[in-house]
């Protein structure tokens, strides 16, 4: 079942402060994505990964083409839709892993990582076993739970990002290089959670740099250098 | 009388303007009416309100009595009613029963008020919000939208300083359901007499220009919480004089040593009581105040 | 930030325009608001959003367009067409009002308890220790101790009494607030603490909000989606992040570029 229809997407910035300045990064990118399966972005830094990866998150822009997403049994075109639109399409069918916890003060770790999926409807007995569980998997110490992350170490506040995400469930994420900053035994265990979410059916799109990710995780890779080209 | 003035001391026209003020105040009951208040023969905070309205309801057949504080001999009593005397030459009286028009000052005769009669407020601030609301724009407005809240929040306020509602005088009322009306600086204890009186009850303020009106037999309901409810003033003392219990006292310094003497305010009343007999513990010694 | 999900707006607005003697003072805006939702109005000063929020609440006549309000019945109101009564019934139950100024918007001669108590006796609340207890709760709701119940506003710090105004406006759980730069006048710090207790409670009580804001930070920490204006008009609209991390318009990208993180 396809979930995910980039349909003929280019991209540009066009910098008003510096003389209209435009830099294109894209042209005529199209591909379907379906559930299950797992897509890895590929090229170069600069190419347009990240960039594609927050248009169909609705953070950036898009001037042309469409990015159609199946949520709740419509296509919605997030090009198109009302922002109200793509708040609950972001609550309820697509997630966005970034490399980045964005902390909030005085917010203890547990209702943190509980917040996607409560927001989804879940219970919070349910939220709070999946937040457990994901969190010991992740090997963050049970003593910090109850703390803000504010000031944990950038690998803990990565592996607490995760559990967050991985908590709620989407049919689509996009993943920003989900094992960076891991050591080896949590980069195995981020693996095996996103295969988890991936039988479940969530269909995904990431950014992997670690080549052992990338080979177990992925089944389709597409090279963002082609469509820069056409850019170019 | 003299014929150096007009009847009741205004000029005809004064007085016409004066009681279409009333006839739409009592048409209205408990809703601020402006009117054109005139420049008495006497300092504005003396009743130059209440001289106006009295001034404009006054007929040759009325009888007058003036009252200050429940007294009919205190300066401000004595100098209205020495004024009506010199304008109009009715005839004036001490006795409640026998009054037609009873001008006050900060007091409801304890006699109760018959139909017919007319009872004549002087009122310094008309305004019940004024001292939460400065601006009248406002003020106007929450009456017009009967936006009353803010009315609860002073006896509110009352309530977590002192621990009950500290208000003794000029305590809020709800007149006919809709205004709320300040009764004047009358104290608490009377404002019961002013629910579904038979008399008819006008309100003027000088200063601010405005008069008011609670027509007879019109619900006059004093504003509390449910567990704070309205209760009047109650004294250990009976009246020294009459031996009165249900009466608003005054407190009387009789000597430099710290003896004194509780007695009615309304001294027309406690005489009464007293030439049908009734006695206080203090009435043998032919005090002076009962004379 | 939990935001509902349905379709129906709370507040609507379309063809918004006003003008003081000539001088424009905001043309044209549209906008939706839905229930939970907090939408952010940015830009200069001047810019026309505190003119845009008083058309949108009713305080300003409109000189053209209109503004619909879903009232609780599941009606609709026209917010310029109602009568003065039923707009300050709105203002004293269904919405909020919180000003830049807390001065503007607390009674300064009257206690924190009265401060909180003032809506639920306007809506008829007349029991003395009902409306005690509920003035305790949201004290404590604001992170202000009980024991300055009796306490004058004026013997409060600014930041304490900002949150004392966000309590007595919030103590008839209202479902749309509007607010002038509610963090205005504070300093950072006490700015931090205040933007995490407003986002708390819009969240907990579903509350939609409109804020206008000159601070960028302030408008990604609460704000869903953002309208940014000059010079009385909208010149782009849509998802917060989107117009802070990708603004379109040669203004939101100077704004943008202006501040030093947002």
């Amino acid at each position: 079942m396809t979930v995910l229809k980039i349909n003929d997407v280019a991209k540009d910035f066009t910098l008003h402060a510096q003389d209209g300045t435009r830099l294109a990064v894209f042209d005529q990118l199209s591909f379907d994505l379906d559930a299950s399966e797992c897509m890895a972005l590929s090229g170069p830094s600069g190419i347009g990964k990240s960039t594609l990866m927050r248009m169909i998150y609705g953070n950036f822009h898009c001037a042309q083409g469409e990015i159609l997403i199946r949520h709740q049994d419509d296509w919605v075109d997030i090009v198109r839709a009302h922002p109200h639109r793509i708040l609950d399409i972001r609550r309820h069918t697509l997630g966005y892993v970034s490399q980045f916890l964005r902390v909030l003060p005085r917010v203890p770790t547990m209702e943190i990582v509980t917040e996607p999926a409560r927001a989804q409807g879940v219970g919070d007995a349910e939220a709070t076993q999946r937040a457990k569980d994901l969190l010991t998997r992740l090997r963050v110490p049970e003593r910090l739970w109850s703390l803000s992350p504010m000031t944990f170490s950038g690998g803990e506040q990565q592996r607490i990002n995760l559990a967050r995400c991985f908590a709620a469930r989407y049919a689509v994420m996009l993943l920003d290089e989900p094992t960076a900053s891991l050591d080896a035994e949590n980069r195995a265990t981020v693996i095996e959670i996103i295969a988890e979410a991936r039988a479940r059916g969530s269909a995904m799109i990431g950014i992997f740099h670690d080549q052992a990710a990338r080979d177990a995780l992925c089944t389709r890779e597409i090279d963002m250098s082609i469509y820069a080209e056409r850019a170019a | 009388m003299t014929d150096a003035y007009n009847f009741a001391y205004l000029d005809e026209q004064t007085k016409r303007m004066i009681r279409r003020a009333i006839l739409k105040a009592v048409a209205i009951p408990g809703y601020q009416v402006p009117f054109a208040a005139r420049e008495m023969p006497m300092p504005y905070g003396w009743g130059t309100g209440g001289v106006q309205v009295t001034a404009a309801v006054l007929g040759r057949d009325d009888v007058l009595k003036v009252i200050d504080q429940g007294s009919d001999d205190t300066t401000n009593a004595v100098s209205i009613r020495s004024f009506f005397v010199k304008t109009t030459g009715v005839a004036t009286t001490d006795k409640t029963v026998d009054a037609t028009v009873i001008q006050t000052r900060h007091r409801i005769p304890e006699t109760p008020l018959t139909a017919g009669q007319i009872l004549v407020y002087q009122v310094p601030i008309p305004e019940p919000l004024r001292f939460l609301e400065p601006r009248e724009t406002e003020t106007r407005r929450m009456h017009a939208l009967e936006d009353y809240g803010l009315m609860h929040v002073k006896l509110y306020e009352d309530i977590s300083k002192h621990g009950h509602i500290a208000t003794t005088y000029a305590y809020p009322v709800k007149v006919n359901g809709r205004y709320v009306t300040d009764p004047s600086p009358t104290p608490k204890f009377d404002n019961p007499k002013m629910n579904n009186s038979p008399a008819l009850q006008l309100f003027g303020a000088g200063r601010e220009k405005r008069i008011y009106a609670i027509p007879p037999f019109t619900e006059v309901v004093s504003l509390d919480f449910e567990d704070h409810p309205f209760a009047v003033q109650t004294w250990d003392n009976d009246c020294a004089l009459c031996g009165a219990t249900d009466t608003f006292l005054d407190e009387i310094i009789t000597d430099d040593r710290g003896s004194r003497m509780y007695v009615c305010s309304d001294s027309d009343y406690c005489q009464d009581r007293q030439a049908e007999g009734h006695q206080g513990d203090q009435s043998s010694s032919g005090s002076g105040a009962a004379a | 930030m939990n935001v509902s999900s349905s379709d129906t707006p709370l507040l609507k607005a379309v063809g918004v325009s006003k003008s003081f003697g000539g001088v424009l003072g905001c043309r044209n805006v549209d906008l939706d608001l839905f229930p939970g939702e907090v939408l952010g109005i940015v830009g200069e000063s001047g810019s026309g959003k505190s003119t845009l929020l008083r058309c949108l609440s009713g305080e300003h006549e409109v000189e053209g367009g209109h503004v619909h309000y879903a009232l609780r019945t599941g009606e609709t109101a026209d917010v310029h067409g109602m009568g003065p009564a039923q707009r300050r019934m709105l203002m004293r139950t269904d919405w909020a009002f919180v000003h830049q100024n807390p001065r503007d918007g607390l009674r300064m001669g009257v206690s924190a308890g009265g401060n909180v108590g003032e809506r639920l006796m306007a809506i008829g609340d007349r029991h003395y220790g009902n409306i005690r207890n509920t003035a305790i709760d949201w004290l404590e709701k604001v992170e202000m101790s009980a024991s300055r119940i009796d306490h004058m506003p004026e013997t409060f710090s600014g930041g304490m009494q900002q949150r004392l105004q966000i309590a007595r406006n919030l103590v008839t759980r209202p479902r749309l607030a509007f607010m002038d730069e509610p963090t205005g006048g504070l300093d950072v710090s006490v700015q931090a603490r205040l933007l995490d207790l407003l986002r708390g409670l819009v969240a907990d009580l579903g509350l939609a909000c409109i804020i206008v804001t000159h601070d960028l930070a302030v408008a990604r920490h609460l704000s869903h989606r953002l309208m940014v204006m000059r010079a009385g008009e909208v010149v782009e609209a849509g998802l917060t992040d989107q117009i802070l991390d990708d603004p379109q318009h040669p203004y939101s990208q100077l704004l943008v570029s202006s501040i030093l993180r947002a």
